[in-house]
């Protein structure tokens, strides 16, 4: 892609950076005065980013009715150290403006659909502030074209997020899970802090084009030195890290303790992506070993990440693994060097996993419902709201969640007419030619990344439809358990008009002809034109459809088995199945794995680092401390005997001194005639004599 | 009249300032001091009258002798008015009382 | 009364007919009068009123004999009769004229500044004199 920025105009800026600012000043008035505002000002959030997204289509149109440039570059001078200059720089072209489209447009849904889904919650005045805060930090991601400035706004996003998870702070799990994915997304941190350094020491600038140019130019993109695969694999460790790929992938899904909007915003649209969209940015730094890892890394994830999802009961863990795949396919396409297609599944699942969460998080507001009116009816008995073994038959009550929901699934495993099969196809297709291509140079490994990319497409389709059957289909299993619960259920009724709105928009974005007019080939649409389609040739192949229906067949075949027997139905929570099936079903048991290796071994090295302690630092520190104890004896006989002496002697030649001058002031008019007239005389004998 | 020295005039004022000064180191009544104080005054005065005989043209010891009695008259009326509103306060007189600004 | 009268005599002694006048007028017409007041207003019946003298008595005296002897061994060291005593021609007649003369002439500021001091003592002494009872009480109740 050759680049061809120029400097941006200034109404163009104005935009950009009051896009970028707009959140932020929405933080600012809520975090500061939202308790003054009426309804605890989540109109205005709402409002200011509408707002943001009918700027961010401004731009986004302004740039692709541009023929001759890429893009445009904001650039100014921030701060000197030494010799050292460093700028701000923003970059406004197709990929950035696209991203800040997603960006805003679906911050503005989830600020509406979140009006009514967290109204009379606690912290109700807190929530959009905190979501205004994370917006910021990603628009600043988005939009920064400077190395520096993402890695502060990565930051940001990190920590908004965990704020985010925790936001119910009360709830000794959620603040688990906060630390947790804050801890997790460190670890990624300090790969894209380290390939920050390599890449200063080396090029002594942070600007991703003037990267760009110096590698260039110094032909360093042939030679691939050894420090820019070091660099690459930083920046693809702070993808990791951030898009929950293998092995940190497990935050994700403890994540889905915060509230449904924000993991519809956060854990699915955009904050994941945002290592996606680094990868992006940073691709020429890639060179083709880290590439290949990067391939091998994103299959893994898409096929190890789908697999827990056939086994979780929460309705929102299910999402939470499929996220980590549809991550996982996303970076394998990088790692294959198609970054079009990448970013193309990116931009599809950030509105069809958008509008799965929101229209999951309506079941779960109607399930809030029926418990609520249970409680008032005084037959309150504690349930999991997110337990799919009690859902079902939701499809006659909430026909909009269920038509929102069937839209954006289908759009998930990647059903023709709707997105997800445009870029999905294309990945999937990618994947097959390039090991085919390195199976020419007779490495037939390579062949592992379609297998495992296709077999995922097989996982995904059956966990998709376990989740449809379970949620909306068949009968409301909590009146199986609590016969009270089948009134409120069939009193329920379409959920509220801000509920379904997101749900209606997302769902129409989840079809194809939003993106391309052949509801097949991808290539054709639109997007993908600007992106450089060009470089592909698109072979439509029938094998995923192959394999959708074998996944449906498979499905209608052992549908009483996935559904009940193999996978925890049983609510007495007997089972009798495997501990490798429970295993998976705890996320490959990673999480227990970490813990021994990472806890104990740490606790195993503090035991070391205090023994050390106690047996060589405590005596030296002691024979220090004795040796003080001396001195501080001798100072103190000095003190006490000599010191002390001197002010007391010093004391007693005040006291009198002060007794004495007072005796003259007794208060007594003609004591102190007596005094002038002793003085008088005084001088007149000395006058005289 | 004329030929009174002037010495004796000094030592006229010389006791009545020393009587003043008794007056005022002895009374214990606040309105005696000033009393005693007046007649310090007064024997100033008579101190300037005496002097001012050796200068008849200019009568500078005169003129300041009439300064000094209007300053007195002034500071009579002052003094005795403090002291009535002393004696509002305290309800006394006696100036080993009045020891308020005892060190 | 009797020693500001004799005192007024000796004025008149030395010359100083008007000044003795003056001297009369103010002391006995004013302050003499004034310290009359003060006396009746401070004496209470059911207080004792104070004992004349405190017990300083022998000190003072020693102070007050000795600086007198001190004065008088002052002037009489000195010589008086060196100083010419200018024995003026109107010296029988009243001062009175010349020392107006002069109050108007050489010694105007001063004089006027008199009269300024007399009006600020008047005020001063009547203002002070006065209960402020309502602010005693403010004090009283801020304090």
């Amino acid at each position: 892609m050759q680049e061809n920025l120029i400097t941006i105009p200034s109404f163009l800026a104005n935009i950009a950076l009051m896009v970028l600012f707009m959140p932020l000043f929405s933080f600012l008035i809520l975090f500061f005065f939202a308790k003054y505002l009426p309804q605890k000002g989540d109109w205005l959030a709402s409002l200011l980013s509408g707002i943001n997204a009918i700027l961010s289509i401004v731009l986004f149109s302004t740039v692709i009715s541009q023929q001759t440039i890429s893009g445009y570059l904001l650039r100014f001078d921030w701060f000197q150290l030494g010799n050292h200059h460093f700028q701000i720089s923003f970059l406004i072209d197709t990929i950035s403006t696209i991203m800040l489209v997603i960006v805003t447009f679906i911050s503005f849904l989830v600020n509406l659909y979140s009006i009514e889904y967290m109204r009379g919650k606690r912290n109700y005045q807190r929530y959009f502030p905190y979501l205004s805060i994370f917006t910021f930090a990603m628009l600043g991601i988005v939009l920064s074209h400077n190395l520096l400035l993402t890695f502060m706004f990565w930051e940001l996003v990190g920590f908004s997020s965990y704020l985010l998870i925790g936001f119910w702070f009360d709830k000794a799990s959620a603040v688990k899970a906060s630390k947790k994915a804050f801890l997790f997304n460190r670890i990624g941190d300090v790969g894209f802090l380290i390939a920050l350094l390599l890449v200063y020491n080396y090029l002594h600038t942070f600007d991703l084009s003037e990267i760009k140019k110096l590698l260039v130019s110094n032909s360093w993109v042939t030679a691939m030195p050894f420090w820019i695969s070091l660099a690459g694999l930083g920046f693809f460790a702070a993808c990791v890290g951030k898009s929950a790929q293998f092995p940190l992938q497990v935050w994700l899904p403890d994540a889905m303790e915060g509230p449904t909007p924000v993991s519809a915003l956060i854990h699915a649209a955009t904050m994941v992506a945002a290592g996606i969209y680094l990868l992006v940015k940073v691709h020429f730094l890639l060179t083709p070993e880290v590439k290949i890892f990067i391939a091998f890394t994103g299959a893994t994830t898409a096929f190890i990440g789908a697999v827990p999802a056939l086994f979780q009961n929460d309705i929102k863990k299910v999402l939470a693994y499929s996220t980590i795949s549809q991550l996982g396919y996303m970076v394998m396409g990088m790692g294959m060097g198609s970054y079009a297609p990448s970013f193309f599944h990116l931009i599809t699942h950030a509105f069809f996993k958008a509008c799965l969460f929101l229209s999951v998080g309506s079941i779960i507001h109607a399930m809030h419902e029926i418990k609520y009116e249970m409680f008032l009816h005084k037959n309150y008995n504690d349930f999991d709201l997110q337990d799919m073994r009690l859902m079902g038959g939701f499809y006659k009550k909430m026909p909009i969640a269920f038509g929102a929901y069937l839209a954006s699934s289908l759009a998930l495993i990647g059903v023709p007419l709707f997105s997800g099969a445009l870029s999905k196809e294309l990945l999937l297709e990618q994947s097959w030619v390039w090991a085919q291509q390195q199976a020419a140079e007779g490495k037939f490994v390579f062949y592992i990344i379609p297998i495992l990319a296709y077999s995922t497409l097989l996982i995904t389709c059956l966990y998709v439809f376990r989740q449809l059957f379970m949620v909306f289909f068949g009968t409301f299993r909590l009146a199986e358990i609590d016969i009270k619960a089948k009134e409120h259920f069939n009193q329920l009724k379409e959920s509220h008009w801000l509920l379904n709105i997101p749900l209606i928009l997302l769902a129409i974005l989840s079809m194809w002809w939003v993106f391309a007019i052949n509801p097949i080939d991808g290539t054709t649409g639109w997007l993908m034109l600007l992106l450089g389609a060009d470089s592909f040739s698109f072979h439509f192949s029938p094998v995923p459809l192959l394999i959708i229906a074998l996944g449906v067949v498979i499905f209608l075949w052992r549908k009483k088995e996935l559904q009940e027997t193999l996978y925890f139905f049983k609510l007495n929570g007997h089972s009798n199945t495997s501990s490798f099936l429970k295993a998976i079903r705890n996320d490959w048991n990673m999480d227990a794995l970490y813990y021994h290796t990472l806890v104990n071994g740490g606790f195993s090295v503090a035991t070391i680092i205090s023994k050390i302690d106690t047996k060589i630092i405590d005596p030296l520190i002691h024979a220090v401390s004795v040796t003080y104890v001396i001195v501080g004896h001798l100072a103190a006989w000095v003190d006490k005997y000599i010191i002390n002496g001197m002010l007391h002697v010093l004391l007693h030649l005040n006291s009198s001194l002060g007794a004495f001058t007072r005796s003259f002031q007794g208060g007594k008019v003609q004591q102190y005639f007596l005094f002038v007239f002793v003085v008088a005389l005084g001088a007149l004998a000395w006058a005289i004599f | 009249m004329d030929n009174i020295p002037t010495a004796h005039f000094l030592i006229l004022a010389a006791a009545l300032l020393a009587i003043g000064m008794a007056l005022v180191l002895v009374k214990k009544n606040a309105i005696m001091v000033l009393m005693g104080i007046e007649l310090m005054l007064n024997a100033a005065n008579i101190n300037l009258v005496a002097f001012s005989r050796q200068d008849a043209h200019q009568l500078q010891g005169q003129l300041m002798a009439m300064f000094v009695l209007v300053v007195a008259a002034a500071e009579a009326s002052i003094a005795l008015a403090m002291v009535i509103k002393v004696f509002y306060h305290f309800k006394t007189l006696d100036l080993d009382e009045l020891s308020e600004l005892k060190g | 009364m009797v020693a500001l009268i004799a005192i007024a005599a000796i004025y008149v002694f030395a010359g100083a007919d008007f000044l003795a006048i003056a001297h009369i007028m103010i002391y006995v017409g004013g302050v003499l009068v004034l310290i009359l007041f003060s006396i009746m207003l401070t004496r209470r019946s059911d207080h004792p009123y104070p004992a004349s003298n405190n017990r300083s008595v022998w000190t003072a005296s020693i102070i007050t004999i000795l600086t007198f002897f001190l004065l008088c061994s002052l002037i009489l060291k000195i010589n008086f009769s060196t100083l010419p005593l200018t024995a003026s021609p109107w010296i029988a007649d009243s001062t009175a004229q010349s020392l107006g003369k002069l109050l108007m002439t050489n010694h105007i500021i001063a004089f006027e500044l008199a009269g300024i001091l007399l009006m600020v003592a008047l005020m001063g002494a009547s203002w002070i004199a006065t209960q402020h009872q309502e602010n005693s009480e403010n004090t009283k109740n801020n304090g």
